[in-house]
């Protein structure tokens, strides 16, 4: 008797891959999106100086003292000189993996690293240092979406790593949208 | 896995009157820098606010290099976006509304009203302490009414915000204010410039062509961010903005 307790489960399973085979024929759905670049776990608090980085999707912006803070979603700050307005000046970029918001007071910045807070010394911006992390400030910080888009995205699978950004793709059948 | 279902991403709560505190950070070195409309995260003295999805945490930063967290996480039953400090208040963005907290005991935030988007105008009362608020409806709820707008919201009573105008735009997001100037970024439609001096009466002046996310307006300069460039304007002449630099940012 007791066996017959794995018939039912035994039917599901069955009905889950038969309709998953089911399934694949039908049409595929595409569409223009966004998905995860990962980054490996031991590589996801490195905060270094490095000179002007391409960008791929900016984000919030910070200003003062004629510097202009531009985040890079996901993997840091570009710092743009800013003492003519007519001629801004890329600097540098500040690598924060996971980043999506600073802030500075004096020489200190405040910045998320995936789910750290960090203080980091900018006084020689050619060489900032990590002085400070408090751990887990942001336990639930959104790994789930990407900030401030609308559409389509592939579901991020945490089994890859951290999201560091997200870049454009055509996906197909993605199941996350917001 | 998780799906998200979002009706409304309320992006921000805008500057509000912040002419003076801005008037000391523009041209001077400044102590604490501006951030533009879409920080999740800010000072206030001695004090660090973030956002972390749906609580607030309030870092102690008497010894600068190291903040320390002070009292509980304030759990909000909301997804907040956007962080605003505005003479002695926190003005919190949701997806739903945003939420006042009173910040004069710094080190312990208490919430003073929550605005739902949804909602009848009561009566107006005489202002002097005006919030902006731009709602951008998110695809994928077609059943929905759209719902693109910057609120104009009477807060002089932070217990009893009262909604008092509104502007359907396209794609409200990011917004910055100077005195009497509203920057609105409106995704394709550019960045609305609205004149504030009666906010009951608020009306568009002007527009710049640019599609930005988010603005910082610095006494006559204009920072605007979009997705590949970071522009910048002159608007010390509010009828004859003109363009000073526009940083192509991508290789």
């Amino acid at each position: 008797m007791k066996n017959l307790h794995f018939l039912p489960f035994f039917f599901l399973l069955t009905l889950i891959i038969f309709s998953c085979r089911i399934d694949e024929p039908t049409e595929d759905f595409t569409v223009e999106g966004l998905r995860p670049v990962y980054i490996m776990e031991e590589l996801s608090d490195s905060i270094i100086s490095l000179p002007p980085q391409p960008i791929n999707q900016l984000g919030k912006i910070f200003y003062k003292d004629n510097l202009i803070y531009v985040g890079e979603r996901g993997q840091g700050v570009h710092i743009i000189d800013n003492s003519n307005p007519e001629d801004p000046v890329r600097m540098g970029f500040i690598q924060i993996p996971g980043n999506k918001d600073v802030t500075i007071k004096g020489n200190l910045m405040y910045a998320d690293n995936y789910a750290d807070l960090l203080t980091i010394d900018i006084s020689d911006m050619s060489d900032v240092k990590e002085i400070h992390r408090v751990q887990g400030v942001y336990p639930r910080r959104s790994q789930a979406y990407p900030e401030f888009y609308t559409g389509y995205f592939e579901c991020i699978d945490s089994e890859k790593g951290f999201v560091m950004r997200w870049e454009s793709a055509t996906l197909t059948n993605p199941a996350c949208r917001r | 896995m998780k799906y998200i279902y979002q009706i409304i991403g309320l992006l921000f709560i805008a500057s509000f009157f912040v002419q003076c505190s801005l008037e000391s950070d523009v041209g001077l070195p400044s102590v604490a820098g501006v951030s533009g409309s879409l920080a999740a995260m800010t000072i206030v003295g001695d004090f660090l606010y973030v956002l972390d999805n749906q609580s607030i945490k309030t870092f102690n930063l008497a010894n600068p290099a190291e903040p320390v967290q002070v009292g509980n996480d304030i759990e909000l039953d909301a997804v907040i976006e956007t962080m605003f400090p505005y003479n002695g208040m926190l003005f919190i963005g949701s997806q739903t509304g945003f939420f006042i907290f009173d910040i004069t005991i710094p080190s312990a935030p208490q919430l003073l009203a929550e605005h739902e988007h949804f909602f009848g105008c009561d009566p107006v009362v005489a202002n002097d302490s005006i919030a902006f608020v731009t709602v951008r409806t998110i695809e994928g709820c077609r059943d929905l009414e759209e719902f693109n707008r910057l609120l104009i919201v009477d807060v002089s009573d932070p217990t009893q915000p009262n909604t008092i105008d509104e502007f359907n735009l396209n794609s409200p997001a990011g917004l910055g204010l100077d005195g009497n100037h509203l920057f609105v970024t409106d995704g394709d439609e550019g960045i609305q410039v609205f004149d504030v001096s009666d906010p009951h009466n608020a009306t568009i002046i002007g527009n710049i062509p640019v599609n930005a996310f988010d603005v910082i307006p610095l006494d006559g300069l204009l920072i605007a961010v979009g997705l590949e460039n970071l522009h910048q304007f002159d608007y010390t002449d509010i009828g004859e903005i003109t363009q000073l630099s526009s940083l192509q940012l991508r290789p």
